[in-house]
Order: structure tokens, then sequence, then C-alpha cells
């Protein structure tokens, strides 16, 4: 059940978020796009998870057109933004059972889905508090495990370690991983960090001011160059170089 | 549907009511209202008003009086604001005030006061006279030289009342009903406006979205939400009513209030459904704030501009206005705003007389609330507005 994304474009008024970017992203894999801030990584990903749609192009789940039948989609992605936040007075346990409830299609997949995210997030006792009290890193597994515990066909999954500490952010990495391979899920993951992209995904495309710039392989993409950072500085400045020169991008 | 819709409400529900700040704002009402009551009757002002009355009997003396303070006495019992009826007993008098009921008002209101105040004025000058002129000792006449009751007619139908407290208690069936309303609307589309805005700045509104929930699953979710919440709200109003409408009544007398008014079936009927629309209506708008609004902020910012259209009827109402009394614009405008009916028909719950303004009610509040639902369906749904409108436009053109 392969992702199809093709020529998605999408402006917020005069400003052009997204222009024309095109991938495959392959079941049992964990695609990355990478790029800095305000690349148009965001826009693309809801877009992907039917919150906002495009001005023009396509998106198929395999055969679903998830932006004209995105009702249908839904039932098969789940989507956790960058920074997300929860309902402060609720429970992490309550969270995992409101999705549980949205997903499930009887009560056996219901309970079937409340362990594993119960499993997933890995919070002790602390599931059954409220979500005020817990930290950043805490919040953050409570939404992966809400994410991945339905089993989603797409997980999409927007700057997924943000801002959690490095031992928080190897284990949500090892959780996300996992869960692709086991499940023969599509995982797209955002990230602005390099590094954390190399380690966690399979593919990746690179993606500045809206345009996709390259797509593949974390190797194929490296080349001979050292690390991720390098390409990106040199993409970007080619990029910017065709802009100057007036050439259309394909 | 109904597992899913119960679960986003129940979600809404233990998020806002778990807050304990939530019952400040309950709480709140009844330490106003009481405060309120407490004013009202310790200042309630004494009125004069000219005042027509008929006395059955010739008794000088009180005629006499009735005369020095301005007080006209009229020949004929139908041209007369209150009829005085002298019994066997000249200590005795019965004070009959006749009224219709769709006629109550401020007038009246200060008849009574005015009656209230001559009759008091009369024991002292009695009091002083039977002293002075005729040398009177027996201490129970000094002290209460002049006995008399209270009975008020309605509809000719007699009550031993002072038609003051029942003005009071207009006053009240008035005051009660556009005061919840005005609570359940401000509150129904604060409440939607807050727990979409909410959402949005923590971007669980984003998870919602993209999960299998059909768009209409959401709003009405949020509207039930917001209900429920502004309903309990709405109870503390009510409870903090009832202490105001007690200490009001028994600082002013203690009267017991009996079933004076019945409402009629149909006029209930009729309130209970504008007043479930006009709610709906406003909760409707807190949505579309919601979703209009990035944060908190720029939704208490919009909250505040249509809180004053909300407020136009409410205030209109309770100061006495009706829509017979209005004209042009203004009643064009009160027109177009659906808490109006509502509090138009609470009227008819003290006339018994139901205009036909309820009919005009359900369209426009259904209509109304049917198109803002519309537009924040294809918020919801990521339409851009600004492009439809370009787009209904042009076909306008062509077609």
């Amino acid at each position: 059940m392969p992702l199809y994304v093709k020529e998605l474009f999408k402006s917020y008024g005069s400003t052009v978020a997204v222009r024309g970017i095109s991938f495959t992203a392959e079941e049992g894999k964990v695609f990355g796009l990478l790029g800095p801030n305000g690349a148009g990584k965001t826009t693309t990903l809801k877009i992907i998870s039917t919150v906002l749609r495009p001005d023009s192009g396509s998106v198929f789940l395999n055969t679903i057109d998830i932006i004209n039948m995105a009702e249908s989609a839904r039932e098969f992605l789940t989507y956790v933004p960058e920074d997300a936040g929860t309902y402060r007075n609720l429970t992490g346990y309550e969270h995992l059972e409101f999705a549980a409830t949205v997903y499930a299609r009887n009560k056996d997949e219901y309970k079937a889905f409340l362990e594993e995210g119960i499993r997933i997030a890995d919070l002790g006792d602390k599931i059954y508090e409220k979500t005020k009290s817990y930290s950043k890193g805490m919040k953050r597994r409570l939404q992966i495990a809400r994410a991945l515990m339905v089993k989603p066909k797409l997980a999409v999954l927007d700057e997924p370690t943000a801002g959690i500490d490095v031992f928080h952010a190897i284990s949500i990495r090892n959780l996300i991983k996992d869960f692709a391979k086991k499940n023969s899920s599509i995982v797209i993951v955002s990230s602005h960090n390099m590094f954390e992209v190399e380690k966690l995904c399979d593919e990746i495309g690179i993606i500045n001011e809206g345009v996709l710039l390259r797509v593949g392989s974390i190797k194929e993409i490296k080349g001979d160059n050292p690390d991720l950072e390098e390409v990106f500085m040199k993409l970007a400045k080619e990029d910017k170089i065709d802009k100057n020169i007036g050439e259309p991008r394909k | 549907m109904k597992g899913k819709i119960t679960a986003l409400i129940k979600k809404d529900l233990l998020d806002v009511l778990r807050d304990p700040k939530v019952y400040i704002g309950f709480l709140l009402p009844l330490a106003i209202f009481a405060a309120f009551g407490f004013i009202s009757a310790v200042t309630a002002p004494p009125s004069s008003v000219p005042l027509n009355v008929y006395v059955n009997k010739n008794w000088s003396l009180f005629d006499s009086y009735l005369y020095s303070q301005g007080v006209t006495i009229t020949n004929q019992p139908y041209n007369s604001d209150v009829v005085i009826k002298f019994y066997n007993n000249s200590n005795f008098i019965t004070f009959n005030v006749t009224f219709n009921m769709k006629d109550i008002n401020q007038i009246y209101y200060a008849k009574a006061e005015a009656l209230n105040y001559i009759l008091n004025g009369f024991r002292a000058y009695y009091r002083n006279y039977l002293l002075e002129k005729i040398g009177v000792v027996n201490y129970k006449v000094i002290s209460n030289p002049v006995n008399y009751s209270f009975v008020t007619n309605i509809n000719n139908v007699t009550y031993s009342l002072n038609p003051l407290y029942i003005f009071e208690m207009t006053q009240i069936e008035e005051f009660v009903a556009p005061t919840i309303l005005f609570a359940l609307c401000i509150g129904m589309s604060e409440m939607a406006a807050t727990l979409i805005t909410v959402e949005q700045e923590e971007k669980t509104f984003e998870v919602l979205l993209s999960m299998p929930l059909k768009r209409y699953y959401i709003l009405t979710s949020k509207i039930i939400s917001s209900f429920i919440i502004s309903i309990l709200s709405s109870m503390f109003y009510l409870i903090g009513l009832i202490i105001f409408s007690n200490e009001y009544l028994s600082l002013l007398g203690g009267v017991k209030t009996g079933p004076v008014f019945s409402v009629n079936d149909l006029i209930l009927l009729v309130f209970i459904v504008l007043l479930i629309i006009s709610t709906i209506f406003s909760s409707s708008l807190g949505i579309l704030i919601g979703l209009l609004s990035k944060d908190l902020r720029i939704a208490n910012v919009y909250l505040g501009i249509i809180t004053i259209p909300i407020l136009i009827p409410t205030l209109f109402f309770i100061a006495g206005g009706s829509l017979s009394y209005v004209s042009g614009p203004f009643k064009v405008l009160l027109l177009l705003l659906p808490p109006t009916y509502p509090i138009e028909v609470t009227r008819a719950f003290i006339t018994r007389y139901l205009t036909g303004y309820w009919i005009l009610g359900i369209v426009v509040g259904l209509a109304e609330t049917a198109f803002i639902l519309y537009i924040a369906s294809l918020i919801i749904n990521g339409v851009n507005l600004k492009l439809k409108i370009r787009k209904e436009v042009k076909n306008y053109q062509k077609s």
C-alpha cells in the first residue's frame, strides 16, 4: 500500500507554501521530509493527513484518493502535529480511550488498541494522571502512542522529537522504526534535524522554500558528501541559482 | 455515530468541568444576585403620581385628606385607578385595585406606591385628629387608627394581595426569562468559541480533523457540550435570581407568592422552541468565532463584538420594551436577532396573548443558524472562503 504524492501546490494568500511536491513512500519504511523552518514540510504533512486541502495535486494511499475521499482515507491514517498539546484535564488513559473509541470497529479492537496504547506510551501509573502534570517528553510519547496504537496504514508525524531530550528522543525514534517494520505501515516524518533523519528514515526528501529538491535513500542522497547538512547546503545553493536565472523547476 | 459523538462530548465536558476555575464563574451570579436583591429592596423609591380614587361612602375627613394630597375623587368606579370601599366598621377599609394584566406597567407600580404613601400619611393625620379634636384615649385606636387591607382584581379574579406585590412578581417574571436567556446565549457563544479556540491553540483540533470523524460530529458535539455547560451555568443564575426575588419580596413585606400566573402550554412550548433555536444560534456564532480565531485573545475580541447584538434585545426587553413599541431600523435589527423572539414571548407569560412574531422567530433563527453552520463547515473542510465567494459572485454575474 504505497503513498503517492503528486504535484502538490498550496498557497496562503500571496505566499506559496508548497510548489509541486511529488514523491512516493513505500510500506514498512519511514520517509522523512527534511528542510529548514518554513520550507513547507508541515503544509505537506497537513495535506497528506487530510487536515488541509491543496490548491492542486493529488495524494493516493494505494488506490484511495486522500484529497477527494478524505473521509474513507481517515480510517487508515493518523496524524501528530508539531508541538501538539493535550486536553489538560484529561488523563493519559482517557486520551487513549478517546482515540480507541474513534478508531475501533468493535469491542475487541477497542480493548486491543487501548492495551497497545498503554504499552507504547510506557508511562506507568502516570497514565492515570491528568496530562497537565506531564513533561513535554511524556506528552509526546502519549501523542505517538495515540497515533500508533490503532496500527494505521499511514502515520504522519510532524517533528516527532522536537524539543525533547536525547533519552526520550532515542526511545521515540526506536518506537517509530519498529512500528513501520512490524506493521508494514508507512510513516512520514518531518524534521529539520539532519542527524535525526539519518538515524530514523529509510528514505528522505529534501525540501526548501516549498520545493522538493531531491528524493532518495540516505545513501543515494549523501553520495560522496560527509553528511546531510553538506548536501542540503549545496542543494539550497543550486536552487537559489536556478531561481535567479529564472529557469522553471520541474 | 452515537459512540463517537458521545466520546467527543465526554472529552469536552471532562476537560472543562475538571477545571476548578470554571466554578468561580458558576458561583459568581449567586453572590451578585443576592447583593442586587438586597440593594434593590432597600433603595426602592416611593412614587407620586396623580390618582383617581372612587370612595364608596362619604367620609368627609378622609375625602378632605385625599383632596389635600392632590388626589382626584371620582364619582364613577370605572373612571378610577383605585376603588376604596368602607365596610360597617369605619375603621376597616378595603382597597380594591383593578387592572388588566396586559396593561400592567410602571405606571401601575407608581400608583400602588402612591396609594401606600397616602394611606400611611392618612394614618398619622387621623391619629392626630383623634387626639386633638375628639380626645380619644383608647390605646388600640390610637396605635392603629385605620385598619386597611388590600385586594387586587386581575382579569375579574380577586386576590388578597397588595397590587405592589403583583407588580413585583410580574417584574420578576419578565426579568427572569431574559436574564436566563442572556446567560445562556452569552455562555453558549463563549463556551463554544473557547472549546474550539483552545483546541486550535493546542493543535488538538488538527488531530480531530485527521480522525475518522464526520465534520458534523465535531460541530454537533461542540454545540451540545457548550449547551450542557451553559445550562449548568444558567442554573446558578436561576438560583441567584430566586435568592434575589425572595430577598426583594421579603424586604418589601414578605408576600407569599401563590400560583397567580399560570403559563399556557402553547406559550411555554413556543418559548422553549425559540429558546433552543436562539441558544444554538449563539453556539454556532461561537463556533464560527473559534474557527476564525488563532488564539483565545483574538476570540475574546470577536466575542466582545458579537456580545453586543445578543445584548441589545435582552437589555431592551428587560427595560420593559416590546416589539410593538418600536419601528424603523431598530425594529428590523431586533427582528434579525434570534434572541429577540423568546424574550418577546416571555411577555405572553403575563399578558397571556401570543403575538405572531414567534413564527418569524423560528424562520429567522433557523435560517441564520443554518447559514452560520454552513460557513463553519466550509472552514472546517479547508475551503478558502475568499476564493469561494469570488467564484459564487462570478457565477451569479454570469447567470
